[in-house]
């Protein structure tokens, strides 16, 4: 099967001269929870920005099936909820079925079910500002959620949380990921994250970024918070940890 | 919240304020016995105000009718006008100039060129467009273009139309901008309408009330005087808090995401 997408020799220099990618080749599968790991500023969210298509590498070429507009396409998760705060939850959720041309009528009945889903279904008509941090999060998630993408772009949405919220809605996530099918591109700089959500691991080198390690996370589909204390996940997570220190030495060659 | 104790000092004490000053200034008047075209007592301002309702309330109208009709057109024009310089850098290059020149030229220099071109009503009510559009141009500008830019890429990924990307995301995200530009727009029209009728302002039935003022002071007719600045007072400030609170409900909406 062909994979989802393919990145190949991806360098991207930016107007201001500095160099984000260079030599990056990454493959994406249909199906897998991807995590990109890295340290801060390598170059992730350039790196998920190219493969939505929301910036045009500068070298390189980038093979995907999975940017189709509306339904089924990708969907993209920001590190802040980024929600219109002059919308409702509701009209929030509804935007990318209402670019693609659904009514606000039609969408209803989907709206409230991913409410429900990522558990906000009480807050339809609320402002985003009488939220929570997490609560604001969770929405964002439907959003995306609600065109029933193929691919979920995810650029560390739980960096801003508190560590309680945060793993609760690791749990969750996972959970919509069984759940939908979808595939996941995760990008984090925490390894424990990263080892605990995802089904392969690829870790990025310092500026200008590109894959230095990967490897499959071959724990069991169920996951919880006993994992979090089992030995071979911390195992993983210090294969992870030392992946991460070579990269964090990386990057110039 | 404020307490109530000092919520009701903050309406108690500009009123005893004012109530002290009148007692004053009415003792003063009576003890010195100043006759009232020196200086009328404010029990004579308010016999004024009562004797010239009829004209003194009408010529408000008319002031009020133009300020209002000027505010609202600036209003619209301010913002089809921004969101037009804002589709086009070089339309933005091309007109910005002008708009800051229209802006910084005083308006009773610009006033008696309009009154030759547009007779003197029309001049009253360009003359509050003039100075209403600004505040409201550059508040649209500034607010149309503070789109947050990870919203604007969620409107691309959805491949949304400009029109539809301008009507859901932009305008909506110069809304506080917008009315920032309102509320100084507000306060500035009336004080356009005022200097434009100084400038151009008519007699007869179409008299407004800088009209009347003019008028009162060359008859040294100084208790009308007085109650035709009165009433422009607070036309002002029923203006202002008209358009301050009409905004701050609007606004309710737009408050920005709390952390936590």
């Amino acid at each position: 099967m062909a994979p989802l997408v393919r990145l190949a020799g991806v360098g991207k220099t930016f107007d201001t001269g500095v160099t984000a990618l260079s030599g990056l080749d990454l493959t994406i599968d249909e199906g897998e929870f991807l995590s990109l790991l890295g340290p801060s500023g390598c170059g992730k969210t350039t790196a998920l920005r190219i493969i939505a298509g929301l910036d045009a590498p500068t070298e390189g070429a980038i093979e995907t099936t999975a940017r189709t507009a509306g339904e089924g396409g990708l969907s993209f998760v920001f590190q802040d909820p980024t929600l219109m705060p002059w919308a409702t939850v509701a009209d929030n959720v509804w935007l990318p079925l209402r670019l693609a041309g659904v009514s606000r009528r039609d969408a209803a009945a989907r709206i409230q079910a991913e409410l429900a889903r990522v558990g906000v279904a009480d807050f339809a008509k609320a402002l985003p500002h009488e939220l929570s941090g997490g609560m604001r999060m969770r929405v964002a998630i439907a959003r995306a959620l609600i065109t029933r993408p193929r691919l979920l772009l995810m650029d560390e949405p739980f960096a801003a949380l508190d560590e309680i919220t945060r793993f609760r809605l690791n749990d969750d996530l996972r959970g919509l990921w069984r759940e939908t099918g979808c595939t996941v591109v995760f990008v984090t700089h925490s390894v424990y994250e990263s080892v605990y959500l995802s089904t392969r691991l690829a870790v990025m080198t310092r500026r200008p970024g590109r894959i230095l390690h990967e490897f499959s996370v071959d724990l069991p589909a169920e996951r919880n918070e006993a994992l979090r204390r089992d030995q071979f996940y911390l195992d993983l997570c210090a294969q992870a940890s030392a992946a991460l220190a070579r990269a964090q030495g990386e990057g110039v060659r | 919240m404020r307490r109530p104790a000092h919520r009701l000092a903050t309406v108690l004490l500009p009123v005893g304020v004012l109530a002290l000053t009148g007692l004053f200034w009415e003792a003063l008047v009576r003890h010195y016995a100043i006759p009232p075209y020196k200086l009328p007592a404010p029990t004579r301002i308010a016999q004024a105000l009562a004797e010239d309702a009829p004209l003194l309330f009408g010529a408000l109208a008319v002031t009020l009718r133009l300020t209002v009709a000027g505010f609202a057109a600036a209003l619209v024009g301010g913002v089809v006008l921004a969101i037009l310089l804002t589709r086009s850098r070089w339309a933005a290059l091309a007109f910005s100039p002008y708009a800051v020149i229209l802006q910084v030229t005083p308006l009773v220099a610009i006033a008696p060129i309009l009154v030759i071109y547009a007779g003197p009503t029309a001049t009253i009510y360009l003359s509050v467009f003039i100075v209403a559009f600004f505040p409201v141009l550059a508040g649209a500008m500034a607010g149309l273009r503070s789109a947050d830019p990870q919203l604007a890429d969620l409107f691309a990924l959805g491949r949304a139309s400009p029109w539809r990307r301008l009507l859901l995301l932009e305008l909506p995200s110069a809304v506080p901008f917008i009315l920032a530009g309102v509320r100084t727009a507000g306060g500035l029209s009336l004080i356009g309408a005022i200097v434009a009728e100084f400038v151009a302002g008519s007699g007869g039935s179409d008299a407004g009330l800088a009209y009347r003022i003019v008028e009162a002071s060359y008859r040294l007719n100084v208790p009308r005087l007085f109650a035709a600045v009165a009433l422009i007072c607070a036309a002002g400030l029923v203006l202002y808090a008209a358009v301050a609170l009409s905004c701050a409900a609007l606004l309710r909406r737009w408050q920005p995401d709390r952390r936590g």
